[in-house]
């Protein structure tokens, strides 16, 4: 081998040496990113999580709260339905008994103003969509934190913005919902 | 002859829907109801008691509603059991999965009381005949 040729043989490998160190550095870097990543997303799930669950159950909460008041409401309006029975009754003969009438008209203004305040309280238990859209707020906020430490991984690793994106795009939905008519029509269709 | 007194079981995960449908069917005339929140505990409780009827989600841990449709109509016992379908799977190909394993009825979710009694007058329709 000539000194001419020798020379661009070493040319050739330092050139790949240097690639290769430069590769090492790029992979140590984004291996740290991982690192970090990890540490991230072990403080973040468990954090989303548990923001999830806790909606969740403050739904079921505000969702059973709602019911008992309206429960309740309904056995009110049971109860106004027999004292307005007994009231037309007793008008066909007041006089015998003469304190009935304003007995069950002092009933049905205790049941009409705890009414109203039953419709307050329902105003009152829907503030549960403002504590859990807090909460979901939170969650989004976790995951775009994990999101922008994955970008700088795939990024440390060569992998372009533009490739990252194309792929982030949302996927058509593999099932297509259908309404109760089409639903019934279908039923009828396969004989159900 | 299924009527107004028959023994329904509504089957959820969520106790407030398994709340909303009771509220309905007392509403609609059906007080004699139990409840079971997924279709393992459902089994038990239809193998146990005498039902009439079984109101069912499709999405529920451990036995999901499909599941528990298929078990009953390969049972013996309980084959017969007329079962409606409450679910917010709203996709064609589950409610073809669904009449294929043998369903009475199929409403999704939210659904009034009128679309419940209308379904369940529509299956007793249907079995007293």
């Amino acid at each position: 081998m000539s000194r001419k040729d020798w020379n661009v043989v070493m040319t050739k490998i330092k050139d790949e040496l240097s690639g290769l160190a430069k590769f090492i550095d790029r992979t140590r870097q984004g291996l740290d990113s991982i690192e970090t990543t990890v540490k991230i997303g072990t403080e973040k799930f468990p954090e989303a999580s548990n923001q999830l669950s806790a909606v969740t159950g403050d739904l079921e909460n505000a969702a059973n709260k709602i019911m008992n008041t309206v429960e309740e409401h309904m056995a009110d309006q049971d109860r106004a339905g027999a004292l307005l029975k007994s009231l037309v009754e007793w008008s066909s003969n007041p006089a015998s008994d003469p304190g009935k009438g304003a007995e069950i008209a002092k009933e049905l203004a205790a049941i009409n103003a705890k009414g109203k305040e039953s419709m307050m309280e329902l105003f009152a238990l829907m503030s549960f969509q403002d504590l859990t859209g807090q909460k979901l707020k939170k969650v989004i906020g976790s995951l775009d934190v994990v999101e922008k430490k994955l970008v700088e991984i795939a990024l440390s690793f060569g992998i372009d913005e533009a490739g990252l994106n194309s792929s982030s795009e949302p996927k058509p939905a593999g099932k297509m919902a259908i309404n109760q008519d089409v639903i019934d029509k279908l039923l009828k269709e396969l004989g159900a | 002859m299924l009527d107004q007194n028959m023994k329904i079981l509504v089957v959820d995960d969520f106790s407030t829907m398994r709340r909303i449908i009771k509220n309905i069917l007392r509403e609609i005339g059906y007080n004699n109801v139990d409840e079971a929140d997924d279709g393992t505990t459902a089994l038990e409780k239809l193998r146990a008691g005498k039902f009439d009827f079984v109101v069912t989600d499709w999405n529920m841990p451990n036995m999901p509603g499909i599941e528990l449709l298929k078990v009953i109509r390969s049972d013996d016992a309980l084959k017969d059991m007329p079962v409606l379908m409450v679910t917010a799977e709203a996709a064609k190909e589950n409610v073809v999965t669904a009449v294929q394993a043998g369903v009475n009825n199929y409403i999704v979710k939210p659904f009034t009381a009128a679309a419940l009694k209308e379904r369940i007058d529509l299956i007793l329709q249907k079995v007293n005949q």
